[in-house]
């Protein structure tokens, strides 16, 4: 199995352990290659693990850095994308600022002294993340889900040959 | 008119750097060195100018070549690295590594490179928090003989592979 397959599916565990029981029972946890759009299949919390990038840096004759990115999006819908009707699941800041508040929550698991900063996945070590999609318009304002991306980079760990 | 590609130069990926663990001199074993990185095998030559009434221009007078080898090293930690070994042993107890520098593999015919006798003068540890544990290694010629009858000096010089 390839190490970015095996990092999302650990990276996903290791936070759904870790948080599992702070979110809401009926989160949906779950490895994708694209995030979802169609609202009416994010109508409860997805925390959604996918691949982003690989890259490889040849820095010695026989030693090469592998870099992973893997996205972790939170998406949930907050609106209904027909009838604009928002009424259902509240004012449309408040839930898009409580699902941040997910992300937050997600991102202090690697922060400072957090649980997973310095925990290795699939032969790999966490390396820093980005989060510049806090969220993405178009999936908000033609489909009325929230989308949020963070983008965790891992990298290679020394291995045995 | 389409121009091809332009010629490039030799990478440096494909040059190798070995240390001699066996054999003797004029058949040597040789242990390849994997995990360098950049490496650069100095060479300044030693001088000094004068300026004499015989000519309007300075010139200079030629001693010794120096011909330190310095490179980075990616230690393997938590697994056996005989090379980081042999290494750490020149530096502590100044072991002598009978070295190469080729430009290419060394099993290869045609391969040209330098060998000398060194001893490493610098073996410098980084750790990086935002990249890979390395060691900063420098080498400079150490006053040997040949091990094989003890009386022959040996000079850093020119080698290659028929």
């Amino acid at each position: 199995m390839a190490t970015q397959t095996q990092l999302r599916d650990a990276l996903l565990a290791a936070i759904q352990t870790q948080l599992g029981a702070s979110l809401p029972a009926t989160t949906v946890w779950e490895s994708r290659y694209t995030p979802h759009i169609e609202a009416e299949a994010v109508k409860e919390l997805h925390i959604v693990a996918m691949l982003l990038d690989v890259s490889t840096e040849i820095i010695a004759r026989e030693v090469d850095t592998d870099e992973y990115t893997i996205g972790l999006a939170v998406q949930q819908k907050v609106r209904d994308p027909q009838t604009g009707d928002v009424a259902s699941y509240g004012d449309n800041v408040t839930a898009c600022d409580e699902l941040i508040g997910h992300v937050e929550s997600i991102k202090s698991l690697f922060r400072g002294d957090g649980a997973l900063r310095h925990q290795h996945l699939a032969g790999c070590y966490f390396a820093g993340l980005k989060h510049e999609m806090q969220f993405e318009p178009l999936h908000l304002a033609h489909y009325g889900v929230f989308t949020s991306i963070v983008e965790f980079t891992y990298r290679s760990e020394e291995t045995d040959e | 008119m389409t121009r091809g590609p332009s010629p490039g130069a030799g990478a440096g990926l494909d040059s190798e750097l070995y240390i001699r663990v066996g054999g003797t001199r004029a058949a040597p074993v040789w242990l390849r060195l994997a995990r360098v990185g950049d490496v650069t095998i100095g060479g300044d030559k030693n001088s000094e100018s004068f300026s004499s009434r015989e000519s309007p221009t300075e010139k200079a007078t030629f001693g010794t070549i120096k011909v330190p080898i310095s490179f980075t090293y990616y230690r393997r930690q938590r697994f056996v690295d005989a090379v980081f070994n042999l290494l750490s042993r020149s530096h502590l107890e100044n072991l002598e590594l009978d070295i190469a520098a080729m430009d290419r593999p060394i099993a290869e015919s045609g391969a040209v490179g330098i060998r000398g006798t060194y001893i490493v003068s610098k073996l410098e540890r980084g750790e990086p928090i935002n990249g890979t544990v390395n060691y900063s290694v420098e080498l400079l010629e150490s006053d040997s003989v040949d091990p094989d009858d003890n009386v022959t000096p040996i000079s850093t010089s020119a080698y290659s592979i028929p």
